[in-house]
């Protein structure tokens, strides 16, 4: 499971309903607007990938997103468990 | 009571954000409520965990990374707040950072080819047969039948190393680097127009900014931090104009005041259209052209007077024909470049990857040269870069086959004797004459001229233009290939595969887009058997008998020490970034000639230490890499493409990127829309081509060159001009690059990855 936070930025007329869409995303949690412009996300993935199709859906389908920066990311599997699964 | 793992994660995770944001703590704050997590819990987890500097290692904006650690192991992936560059932000790239540490492809262990199959092997057996087989070419058929294929995501170090090995005790120059397919034309256009390499301004002239002329280049997806820089700009200053030049509408296009969607190939007559117009109009600042600028026709001299004749025919009405645009467009963006007092201008791959790409580099050049838009806050020709440290360890570490550290080139025997004599070889040792370039070292290969290559992170074999003709050649040749991931399109066909320390695993310093360099920490050990290619390098160069000179190299700072010795009293002097100062701060952006100067943020003025203020002579500018301090305006030819389109090839193909530009995109989503956002590898057609094909968004395509076919879904969007297709060139399993033309620029040797012609078949 990957755990990452993003802030999206969107235009000040589209942020209510930017919001009300994002909060329709499985697995996306928004926590507030801030600052006029930006969404805080917490999004909890299976993969990366979805990481990333989350990011480019919301860039593509939404009105009014000027951008999506992701500001952390980890996942709660251990590096250990990654290397013997390597080998 | 102590938070779980995810808790802990989720906690992390909106602390960064609220961190980045500048709101504070995320607890007691409503907006985090939900979240449910214990303050108290929180911070008894966070002790023990060490967040480590560092830098992200995808493009060329040189984002500031946080890697978090706890008890040996990778915790988090933050944006560093401290970083000027970026200030707590990522983009959607920084998943990858994630993915790639932990990555279930890390290669781990070294790897020998026996009997047709990579079998693991012991460092010692894959050392001893890389300097042996190296040794029996170089004995056999001379040290030009070696060659080293670097790249813009290897450090600075590690770039050294391999080049003062292989130019300066091999005695090859064939060393070249993937910079070569993304930033030569940039490196041309800067060194012929003002005599050195890298922008002369900074990031801190976006703020400033008033007029931002974005060229051939996909800001939003490409370099996303910094379109959010240039965005924000112009949401706090609604006066703030933005006009893209580009054949294709991307998501840049969304804070666009103007778009002159031009046919693939042809914006060279726009830009001459734009700089008459600024002639013809009173724009031009007389005393800076009367101070600072010399005139060229490539060949010789020539005057303004000459100047101002060539530009005679490129009307804007001549160049709207040209290049498929509305003239009154093309004089609305010349009259916004003249009457804006602060203008930079931004261009990537789209003006370099091309056969004219110097030349639209110092066209670009000089519409700033003859505005004096230059040297001064809001103003430059900033060039954007695609990889990490192409400028760092390529561009200034000497990473071509034409150059030596330091901005110095091998043609030049002052610069050779200079270089030998910190690399304690004899002068003669380093050649004077310029190595194969990429293509040609490709071509090398497959004609059996080259027969022994090292290739270091990064991945020819999905990369290299027109790939059909050089895969044979990859086969063929003895090749190593040092990596952190395995399989590669490289690596499986190598003989020897050398596990590479990765990002996080390692310390070393990136030199990014705006002359700065930074340090990276190491925060993990290395996974596996995995070593750092500096000294795999330095390992291979005692095992051929150069040991003397390699062996001081215990440490990454023994070679970035090394190193910086070769920048003193040049243009981009590094010898006050010591490794120790560079732990301590978010870069230094050159020159920076001591410890206690501050570094630099505008070239060839007030402010540079190396701006000579006698010469000068109460001059605004003084290019100090020319021998009489002035620029060139150049009178280039508007050259078009190599390959036109025709009636049995009508299409311009175009390639490129989108925002996961690093790794292919195998795509798992679960939810409907996500993997209707994220389709398989794709074409763009434009509705009415698609409309008269009988193509549908989902219908399989056929796209036909002189050189290859490619069968991938059609993405019907109104993107890219009717008459053209924009094929993205991320995904293996259909190679895009077997499409493209190696076509090269004469000068700067990069291929012209952006312009094909084609033909469209419903497959």
């Amino acid at each position: 499971m990957i755990i990452a936070s993003m802030i999206v930025k969107a235009l000040p007329e589209n942020i209510d309903e930017v919001v009300l869409k994002l909060n329709n995303i499985p697995n996306v949690t928004t926590y507030g607007v801030h600052k006029e412009e930006n969404i805080i996300l917490l999004i909890e993935a299976d993969s990366e990938d979805q990481l990333k199709d989350l990011s480019r859906y919301i860039n593509s389908e939404f009105e009014g997103i000027l951008g999506t920066y992701p500001t952390f990311v980890a996942s709660d599997e251990e590096m250990e468990d990654v290397i013997k699964s390597s080998n | 009571m102590s938070l779980s793992r995810r808790d802990f994660l989720r906690a992390s995770a909106l602390s960064a954000a609220a961190t980045t944001l500048g709101i504070g703590s995320i607890f007691g704050n409503e907006a985090f409520a939900k979240a449910k997590i214990d303050e108290a819990d929180f911070m008894q987890d966070s002790k023990g965990v060490q967040w480590h500097k560092s830098v992200c290692r995808f493009c060329g904006v040189g984002c500031g990374v946080m890697l978090g650690v706890k008890d040996g192991k990778p915790v988090g992936i933050r944006g560093d707040k401290e970083n000027t560059v970026n200030s707590g932000l990522l983009c959607v790239k920084a998943f990858y950072l994630h993915q790639m540490i932990t990555a279930k492809n890390r290669l781990l262990y070294p790897m020998i080819r026996k009997n047709g199959k990579l079998t693991r092997a012991t460092w010692e057996e894959a050392l001893d047969l890389v300097a042996s087989k190296f040794s029996e070419i170089r004995d056999k058929y001379g040290p030009d039948a070696l060659a080293f294929y670097g790249s813009g995501q290897a450090e600075t170090e590690e770039t050294y190393v391999a080049n003062k090995l292989f130019k300066g005790h091999i005695g090859t120059n064939n060393v070249e680097g993937n910079p070569r397919l993304c930033m030569a034309s940039a490196v041309g256009g800067y060194t012929t127009t003002f005599g050195a390499d890298e922008p002369i301004g900074t990031y801190d002239d976006i703020e400033k900014c008033d007029l931002f002329f974005i060229v051939g280049s996909n800001t939003a997806e490409a370099h996303p931090v910094l379109y959010d820089r240039i965005a924000r700009r112009k949401r706090q200053n609604p006066n703030v104009k933005i006009v893209i030049v580009d054949p294709r509408k991307t998501p840049t296009n969304k804070i666009a005041d103007l778009h002159l969607q031009v046919i693939p190939g042809y914006d060279l007559a726009i830009i001459h259209a734009i700089a008459k117009l600024i002639i013809d109009n009173g724009y031009t600042d007389e005393q800076f052209i009367k101070d600072s600028v010399n005139f060229s026709d490539g060949k010789n001299p020539i005057t303004y007077e000459d100047y101002k004749k060539f530009l005679e025919k490129y009307t804007p009405e001549y160049a709207a024909k040209q290049c498929g645009v509305n003239a009154d467009d093309i004089v609305k963006a010349a009259k916004l470049f003249g009457e804006t007092p602060r203008v930079m201008t931004m261009w990537c791959m789209g003006v370099n990857q091309r056969v004219a790409g110097v030349f639209l580099n110092n066209l670009i050049h000089n519409l700033h040269l003859l505005t004096g838009k230059l040297g001064k806050d809001g103003c430059d020709s900033f060039s954007l870069t695609g990889q990490p440290n192409a400028c760092g360890g390529v561009r200034e570490g000497g990473g071509l086959c034409h150059l030596l550290p330091g901005h110095r080139v091998v043609a030049n025997e002052q610069h050779r004797k200079e270089i030998a004599e910190l690399w304690n070889v004899p002068a003669e040792k380093i050649q004077p004459k310029p190595g194969k370039h990429t293509v040609a070292m490709f071509d090398a290969l497959g004609k059996g001229e080259i027969k022994g290559i090292y290739i270091l992170c990064t991945n020819p074999a999905q990369s290299i233009p027109n790939l059909n003709k050089y895969l044979k050649g990859m086969s063929d040749a003895f090749m190593v290939v040092a990596e952190s991931f395995h399989p590669t399109e490289t690596s499986q066909v190598a003989d020897v595969v050398l596990p590479a320390a990765f990002w996080g695993e390692k310390e070393g310093v990136y030199g990014c887009t705006e002359r700065r360099s930074q340090h990276m920490a190491q925060a993990l050990k290395p996974s596996g058997e995995a070593r750092w290619d500096g000294f795999i390098l330095a390992d291979i160069a005692k095992r051929m008998g150069y040991g003397n000179n390699f062996e001081h190299f215990t440490s990454v700072e023994a070679v970035w020490t090394e190193y910086i010795k070769s920048t003193k009293g040049k243009d981009m002097d590094l010898t006050g970034a010591t490794f120790a100062r560079l732990k301590k701060v978010r870069g230094l952006r050159w020159p920076v000639p001591s410890e206690d100067h501050p570094g630099t943020t505008h070239r060839f003025t007030d402010g540079d230490p190396y701006f000579p203020k006698d010469k000068a002579a109460g001059k605004r500018m003084y290019f100090y890499t020319k021998p009489d301090g002035r620029a060139t305006i150049f009178a280039r030819p508007d050259k078009g493409p190599e390959e036109p389109t025709s009636a049995e090839y009508p299409i311009a193909l175009t390639t490129g990127r989108i925002m996961e530009q690093w790794h292919t995109m195998t795509m798992t989503g679960q939810v409907p829309e996500l993997v209707r956002a994220a389709p398989n590898p794709y074409v763009e057609i434009n509705p009415e081509d698609a409309k008269e094909w009988g193509v549908k968004t989902r219908d399989k395509v056929r796209m036909v060159t002189k050189r290859g076919s490619l069968i991938v879904e059609a993405k019907v969007v109104d993107r890219p001009r009717k008459g053209t297709i924009f094929v993205p060139w991320h995904w293996p399993e259909s190679l895009t690059n077997i499409l493209t033309i190696d076509a090269v620029d004469p000068g700067s040797k990069e291929p012209e990855y952006k312009v094909a012609a084609c033909r469209v078949e419903k497959a």
